[in-house]
């Protein structure tokens, strides 16, 4: 035995050493100390064995197996392995073949260890290897008859999901998947049994889970008799279960463990930070209104979003409503401030403001009160000047909303703490302006961003009023502060400007993307009159006051938390229609 | 309607040089990072993770998948070998062409993919690095950041890929539970709406990272 491996390399009491870190190993495991106290104390006399070993590698591969004391010890034995610089002649033949059935077989690897390295013969005369390079070998050539290979030693805590294979001994892993607090949670009945017994290379259709212990009130429930688990999770964790696996009827229990998360439910999360109270450009974090403008009633709210309350984030969001009393003319703007742009907030005020004042000025004119709406759908595709100028009113209000924007940027009205860009002030913008008319309505509407607006004739007939710029991803559009969005291009103002007649009139909408995102989950949605029919349903019992509309807006859909701005444009109703 | 996903690709190097203690303390990082986006019920909703590692080849450890199912796989590395860093990139940028979606007439699109690579050494396949890292910047990311990771990191071949280099001097437990909280208030902050070729603004990252200018 001792001549068993060459001197050249190593000491030659290897067995000697290796029975004793196994005894070193077992002693200390039972004593439950840890893994790095444990390298701690053997480093030095694998020093003084002339062994390169790398404790660092060899603390940091401790593998949670709980009290399971052969288990941690088998796996020491596999990181002892991997970690040492061990040589040791190669075996005859038949040896590894013995060596890797057992292996295959799950039987107790230190044994193995001890009964191959004093088998070896050392006058075999072959070529000297490491272990770790010998273990390689007998694992990448698969075994006859085994059912799968084995895996390479590991060293990192498993973790991956079933049916993942493991080492072919009790040393595997089970994490059981993920559920989410309020969200049905089901693992099949027998899935658990049967993936223990593929990764055990037992029978799965004998083995069986007699007990799994969930925890007290998580909602969950396992069924013995069927090996189910099923309910609603109540509460978020992530745990490590201990469970009773029957391998057959003949056999008796092994206690094992598998890994549960569940999620919280995302709903139980948002945190309702108040913004700064520092910062420039203070804004309330609602708003809402009413008003009855000649023939219209408006019902106006706004709230900060899910996503910014969370992070003490201001409302970016704005709208505005304004109305030309001597013509009849409502304008409402709407404007969502860019989250990625930090006072947007500002810019969003800027525009609505700008937009609707100047809008109620130039339509307050004579001259729009002799417009009558007919006329001016007539026009089109004629030489007629009505719709034209509308589109340049419409238009202009816009430009002068980015002007008014970058006179902001270049002298802030309100101290910064370093020179803002106009960008800074990033905002969509959607205006629309509109007449009663004898039956319905007519409205224009120039719109730079998303959001949307659109008007319902009847209940169940609705016409989208503007088209929204998107890119090819999420969050991806245009703001009033990109000069572009307000070239005086004809590609442009038609992109962006339009008008509609209808012969009835129900109710008209302008919405920021935090209420059309949620609402209209596609472009084609939102042509979709079916769509509009459902949000105006949904909508119709919530505009009884401003207060209730914001009431409303407050409604939870995943993934959808951003700011929301609805003003709902309704027919004013006199006291004798009532 | 599906839910518009934030896709976040994780690119880890685990070379024969991370092994050992870089190697545990890598993966308690991105245990880290799955935990603290779980607690962002932003991102749980949205985040969907995909991990590649490369040494000798890259491979994809974990497809796309969402935060809430995720389970933080099996980190392992080889005992030695060469730093495929160019074919990581371009494994990357198969995945993020199938994986993500675009908007449609019918379908809401993804937020822009986020990319984070981090590295303790440097490519091997220099010549292959540099025409990936051409083809990465093609891809609607909202933002690539690399991470140079201890000593021998090199931060030339980084900068043909991002700008927003950092470097992590240490590479213990600490170090990388810093880099991944920080990564993780990057990944909160990618689901917002911005300009259609504006670049997210990063968070400042903690003083155990250096911003390489």
């Amino acid at each position: 035995m001792s001549n068993l491996l060459s001197e050249k390399f190593v000491t030659p009491s290897l067995p000697d050493f290796i029975r004793n870190l196994v005894g070193t190993l077992d002693a200390m495991h039972r004593e439950g100390k840890y893994h790095g106290k444990i390298s701690k104390e053997i480093k030095p006399w694998m020093d003084s064995s002339g062994v390169n070993f790398d404790r660092d590698n060899f603390r940091s591969s401790a593998v949670e197996l709980g009290n399971d004391v052969e288990a941690q010890i088998q796996q020491d034995v596999k990181n002892f392995v991997t970690c040492s610089k061990y040589w040791i002649s190669s075996p005859t033949a038949s040896l590894e073949a013995d060596f890797k059935a057992d292996l295959y077989q799950g039987k107790n690897l230190p044994m193995l260890f001890l009964k191959f390295l004093e088998s070896c013969n050392p006058e075999s005369g072959s070529t000297l290897r490491t272990m770790a390079d010998f273990v390689k070998t007998l694992e990448q050539t698969p075994e006859p008859n085994a059912a799968a290979p084995v895996e390479p030693p590991q060293i990192s805590p498993p973790a991956s999901p079933p049916p993942s294979t493991h080492t072919a001994n009790t040393q595997f892993s089970i994490a059981l998947r993920n559920g989410t607090v309020g969200k049905p949670y089901e693992i099949e009945p027998s899935a658990i049994a049967r993936a223990i017994a593929n990764q055990r290379k037992d029978d799965p259709e004998k083995a069986r889970i007699s007990h799994l212990q969930l925890p007290d009130g998580c909602g969950l429930q396992f069924n013995e008799q069927t090996g189910a688990v099923t309910g609603i999770p109540i509460k978020a964790l992530e745990e490590q279960l201990h469970l009773d696996y029957v391998p057959s009827p003949n056999e008796t229990s092994i206690t094992c463990k598998v890994s549960l998360l569940i999620n919280p439910d995302p709903a139980s999360l948002w945190k309702d930070l108040p913004p700064p109270a520092d910062a420039p450009y203070q804004k309330d974090l609602l708003d809402d209104k009413e008003y009855t403008l000649g023939d219209f009633r408006i019902i106006a709210a706004s709230r900060r979003g899910r996503s910014h309350a969370n992070k003490g984030d201001f409302r970016d969001d704005d709208f505005a409503v304004g109305y030309a009393d001597s013509t009849g003319w409502l304008v409402v703007v709407v404007a969502d401030g860019a989250g990625s742009a930090k006072y947007s907030r500002k810019g969003s005020q800027i525009a609505c403001m700008v937009t609707s004042e100047r809008l109620v000025a130039a339509l307050n004119t004579p001259e729009y009160q002799t417009i009558s709406p007919p006329q001016i759908e007539q026009a089109e595709g004629g030489p007629v000047k009505p719709r034209k100028w509308l589109k340049e009113l419409l238009h202009e209000a816009a430009l002068d909303a980015h002007y008014k924007i970058q006179g902001e940027a270049d002298q802030p009205s309100e101290t910064l703490p370093e020179p803002p860009t106009i960008r800074n002030y990033d905002t969509t913008l959607i205006i629309l302006v509109m007449k009663k008319l004898e039956r319905g309505c007519f409205t224009a509407t120039f719109s730079i961003g998303d959001g949307g607006a659109g008007i319902l004739d009847t209940p169940d007939y609705a016409e989208p009023l503007t088209h929204a710029d998107g890119g090819e991803h999420a969050g991806q559009t245009t703001f009033v502060t990109i000069s572009s969005t307000v070239s005086n291009t004809p590609e442009n103002l038609d992109k962006r400007f339009k008008m509609s007649t209808t012969m009835d009139f129900t109710a008209a909408l302008v919405m920021t993307d935090g209420i059309t995102d949620p609402k209209f989950p596609s472009d084609a949605a939102f042509s979709d009159p079916a769509c509009w029919q459902s949000l105006w349903q949904e909508l119709e019992p919530a505009l009884v006051s401003s207060k209730s509309l914001l009431d409303w807006m407050n409604f939870f859909s995943p993934g959808n938390h951003d700011d929301r701005t609805l003003i709902a444009i309704l027919p004013a109703t006199t006291p004798s229609e009532e | 309607m599906s839910i518009r996903r934030l896709p976040v690709y994780l690119l880890l190097d685990t070379s024969g040089s991370m092994r050992g203690e870089p190697i545990q303390a890598l993966k308690v990082g991105v245990q880290a990072l799955v935990s603290s986006l779980r607690q962002d019920p932003h991102a749980l909703e949205s985040v969907h993770i995909c991990i590649i590692t490369f040494d000798n080849k890259a491979r994809i450890l974990t497809p796309l998948e969402s935060l809430e199912t995720f389970q933080t796989p099996l980190i392992d590395c080889p005992q030695s070998g060469a730093t495929m860093t160019g074919s990581a990139l371009e494994l990357l940028c198969q995945c993020v062409d199938k994986d993500v979606r675009k908007n449609s007439e019918t379908q809401k699109g993804d937020w822009r993919p986020l990319a984070f690579l981090m590295t303790d050494g440097s490519p091997n396949d220099t010549a292959h690095y540099n025409r990936m890292t051409e083809e990465v910047n093609r891809r609607p990311f909202a933002s690539v950041i690399a991470c140079a990771a201890g000593p021998k990191a090199k931060l030339d071949p980084l900068k043909k890929l991002t700008h927003n280099i950092f470097n992590l001097e240490t590479m213990d437990g600490h170090s990388f539970a810093e880099l991944f909280q920080w990564v993780s208030s990057t990944v909160s902050s990618g689901n917002r709406s911005m300009g259609a070729t504006s670049s997210i603004t990063l968070p400042p990252p903690p003083p155990e990272i250096q911003i390489v200018v």
